[in-house]
């Protein structure tokens, strides 16, 4: 067995688990953890569907493209600028966003550009503004969105520095052998 | 009667705008595709089914798990751990809290929205909304699906950290 249907088949054991323990903690709930699950499936069916239908056009459309050269670039801090602004402004749930992001990665984007759209789709989600506004109310909404973009810029320029300081460090030898050799 | 049966079938397009604007892009795009590329369109439906093929059960078990968890979160208790008495504690205890939510804010906020409602502090809470989602099973199982587990651990560190700073800029700054 793959490690793939390996993992595939965990998730569906946990599912398996999880009912079966609240089953045996409170048979009631399971009705209503039934009949809530099958409505997430039901609203969920045709979002994830257009996903997996975009992320598949995204990947044959975006190979060799111009978009494509930004994301999977030389310039680090180009692509992850542009992969965390359309990694935010993706749909927040990632069964609607991860085939998608895996189709702009197979088409080319760099690991970097990569993770920083899935950054900016876990962390700052604008999609997650009409849900918050209508449950919690535009003040907290607010302070969620301004709060979380800071945070993701501080880190983000902490693992830029981060990465340059790894890359400096892996340079400094074959620099200093070179500056030693006799001339 | 006839409302009722178009309010059924918005129902099955989901209530994100952001959704709605994925879905009618993905169908504007392969019908501009099937006339002006449609071998570009038939590889990228073929590429679809087998995805779809591979992803169902297990993307329709983790579905399971978050409509259990709607009914399996104790709020009322959540509360009492974020409270004001918590101080700067309530900045971790909610992002672990919250990273354990579900991904879909049509399902977490509420449940968020019931423990602010049952007495926890603002710091509390907002660190719950920074963290919501980071490492419940949708996400996970997604980065595991169409990454690996090296991608999903990489993603839900940086996430975690973010999450962390935001509610600590919130706890000094407000």
């Amino acid at each position: 067995m793959e490690t793939k249907e390996k993992i595939y088949l965990s998730i569906v054991i946990a599912a398996v688990l999880l009912y079966l323990v609240t089953w045996l903690l409170d048979p009631t709930r399971v009705k209503k953890c039934v009949a809530a699950s099958f409505s997430e499936v039901k609203k969920l069916f045709i979002p994830i569907l257009a996903a997996i239908f975009a992320g598949s056009v995204a990947k044959n459309l975006l190979l060799g493209s111009r978009f494509m050269k930004i994301l999977g670039g030389k310039s680090k801090l180009r692509g992850v600028v542009a992969g965390g602004t359309l990694g935010s402004l993706l749909p927040p749930c990632p069964y609607a966003s991860y085939p998608l992001i895996k189709g702009v990665s197979d088409g080319g984007a760099n690991s970097l550009s990569t993770m920083a759209m899935l950054l900016g789709l876990t962390s700052v989600a604008v999609g997650r503004v009409f849900a918050g506004i209508a449950i919690l109310g535009p003040e907290i909404e607010g302070l969620r969105i301004l709060f979380s973009f800071l945070a993701v810029m501080l880190v983000g320029t902490l693992c830029f520095y981060f990465d340059r300081a790894l890359e400096v460090k892996r340079r400094l030898p074959r620099v200093l052998s070179r500056a030693s050799e006799p001339k | 009667m006839v409302p009722m049966k178009l309010e059924t079938a918005l129902e099955l397009f989901g209530k994100n705008p952001f959704v709605h604007a994925l879905i009618i892009a993905t169908v504007f795009v392969y019908l501009i595709l099937l006339i002006a590329k449609p071998t570009v369109a038939k590889k990228s439906a073929k590429d679809s089914i087998r995805t779809l093929k591979s992803l169902m059960i297990p993307i329709i078990a983790a579905l399971f798990i978050a409509g259990a968890i709607k009914f399996l979160v104790p709020s009322k208790m959540l509360a009492g751990f974020l409270g004001e008495q918590a101080g700067i504690a309530a900045v971790f205890i909610g992002v672990a809290i919250g990273s354990l939510l579900p991904a879909c804010p049509f399902i977490s906020f509420p449940i968020i929205a019931g423990v602010y409602a049952a007495g926890a502090s603002l710091v509390g809470v907002m660190a719950m909304l920074f963290g919501s989602g980071l490492a419940f099973a949708c996400r996970v199982t997604c980065d595991l699906m169409f990454f690996n587990p090296k991608v999903a651990g990489a993603r839900m560190t940086l996430s975690f950290f973010v999450a962390v700073v935001a509610g600590l800029l919130v706890y000094f700054i407000i």
